[in-house]
């Protein structure tokens, strides 16, 4: 109420609650810090995330997992159940979490959500594919078997576990009677008995120095090849020494 | 000379410090707010009240504001979130569920100048019905029937993709039409 007992106007209110101190401008720095912090989250989440979808993908071929699919069905299984699925639904948590971070801006709200989960997908892929295509994962693996790795290195040596049951991947050392001997992700040699009912790799012709994921029961230091194919370039991280980077 | 600059550099100049400006945009924004409010809230809650937390909060968050951008949509997003807060505090349903129509790219058709007596019904209908309309249709209607809010603003507003604000103004089209043919058969 004023002098002659008028209830106040709304303006009138606002601005005896400015005048008063009782209503505060935020200052511009505020806001400014706010929205630093949430591209901060942004970026922080997205090379979190890309750092664990190109890990993921490292982890299945530098164990051979990824090579399992070519045995059929039976090895799509066993790729199912050896998949890091705890990684990727963590991937699959920073996507979400970038996602409600990325809805407060006006180019991801304005647009139907799946274009814009679509988009955070895709430059976490493109992004993966550009991390994979440097030896980051292979070096820092490497690091890890030597004790240099202090946060990361349970990591990938807690992930160097047998990934499937009866894969295995090695460097080959030379050639036998029985097939070939091969220096295993620990160290240790192996024989790899290449049996008639083993299936090659067709049109590749295997030599001494070759990564090679075999398939097959391993008892002690023999391994009964149910599969052998080449890895390509890649290679089998472990201590082994012909597995070191140079 | 303040009756003739826009919402948008008298914001700017109270962000440069000239506080007593303020009160221009609470009186041009006054009335605009308690019928949003009283038209989406719909269950007699105190608006009057609420636009003066809304007005506090936007002279609190001016500094946010971005004059490059309209006024309108800022203010309002505001008051859509302090309405939201108040549906959510009075009602135990939850006033803003998840909706797939968020997910998916949709068509809809804009209205045009010509559809003014479908403007007109709506209106009339909307006045008659508005409590028994979901609050995910009766605000998107609300701020395009009564506030002339476009498309893009009430997509900045409610923070959903244009095309979902096409369609809910559709849906709510059409589920005003069905309240009203209810109403009316029953009084027949």
């Amino acid at each position: 109420m004023d002098e002659t007992n008028q209830p106040l106007s709304l303006r009138d209110r606002i601005e005896q609650k400015i005048q008063s101190g009782e209503a505060r401008m935020r200052p511009r720095w505020h806001f400014i810090f706010a929205s630093l912090l949430v591209a901060c989250g942004i970026g922080l989440i997205t090379l979190s995330a890309i750092y664990l979808v190109s890990f993921v993908v490292f982890i299945t071929h530098a164990t051979g997992t990824a090579f399992l699919p070519q045995f059929g069905f039976w090895g799509i299984g066993k790729l199912l159940l050896a998949i890091p699925w705890v990684l990727i639904f963590i991937a699959l948590g920073f996507v979400i979490a970038l996602e409600v971070l990325v809805r407060r801006f006006a180019f991801a709200y304005r647009r139907p959500l799946l274009y814009s989960v679509a988009a955070i997908v895709l430059a976490v892929l493109l992004g993966s594919m550009l991390v994979g295509r440097t030896a980051l994962h292979a070096r820092l693996a490497e690091r890890a078997w030597m004790g240099n790795l202090p946060l990361a290195g349970p990591l990938y040596r807690g992930f160097e576990l047998e990934r499937g049951e009866n894969a295995h991947t090695g460097v080959i050392e030379m050639f036998i009677p029985e097939g070939f001997r091969m220096e295993d992700r620990s160290g240790d040699a192996v024989k790899v008995f290449v049996l008639p009912e083993t299936r090659m790799p067709r049109g590749v012709l295997l030599k001494e120095g070759d990564a090679v994921f075999v398939l097959g029961p391993r008892e002690q230091d023999i391994i009964r090849a149910l599969g052998v194919r080449p890895m390509g370039p890649e290679k089998p991280f472990g201590p082994g020494k012909r597995m070191r980077m140079k | 000379m303040t009756s003739q600059n826009t919402d948008e550099e008298i914001a700017a100049q109270v962000q440069r410090g000239a506080r007593e400006l303020f009160g221009t945009l609470v009186e041009r924004y006054e009335q605009k707010l308690l019928r949003y409010g009283r038209k989406f809230l719909s269950n007699g809650e105190d608006v009057a009240d609420l636009v003066q937390t809304i007005f506090v909060k936007a002279y609190t968050n001016i500094q946010s504001f971005d004059p490059a951008l309209r006024f309108s949509p800022w203010i309002y997003r505001i008051a859509h979130n302090a309405f939201v807060n108040e549906l959510k505090r009075t009602s135990r349903a939850p006033a803003v569920s998840f909706d797939f129509d968020t997910v998916f790219p949709s068509l809809f058709a804009k209205e045009t100048a010509d559809q003014s007596a479908q403007l007109r019904e709506t209106r009339t209908m909307l006045d008659a019905s508005l409590a028994q309309i979901d609050v995910k249709y009766r605000e998107p209607l609300v701020l395009h029937y009564f506030e002339d809010l476009e498309y893009q603003e009430i997509a900045d507003i409610l923070r959903i993709p244009v095309s979902t604000v096409g369609v809910r103004l559709a849906r709510g089209r059409a589920l005003l039409r069905n309240v009203v043919a209810t109403h009316h058969h029953g009084r027949n």
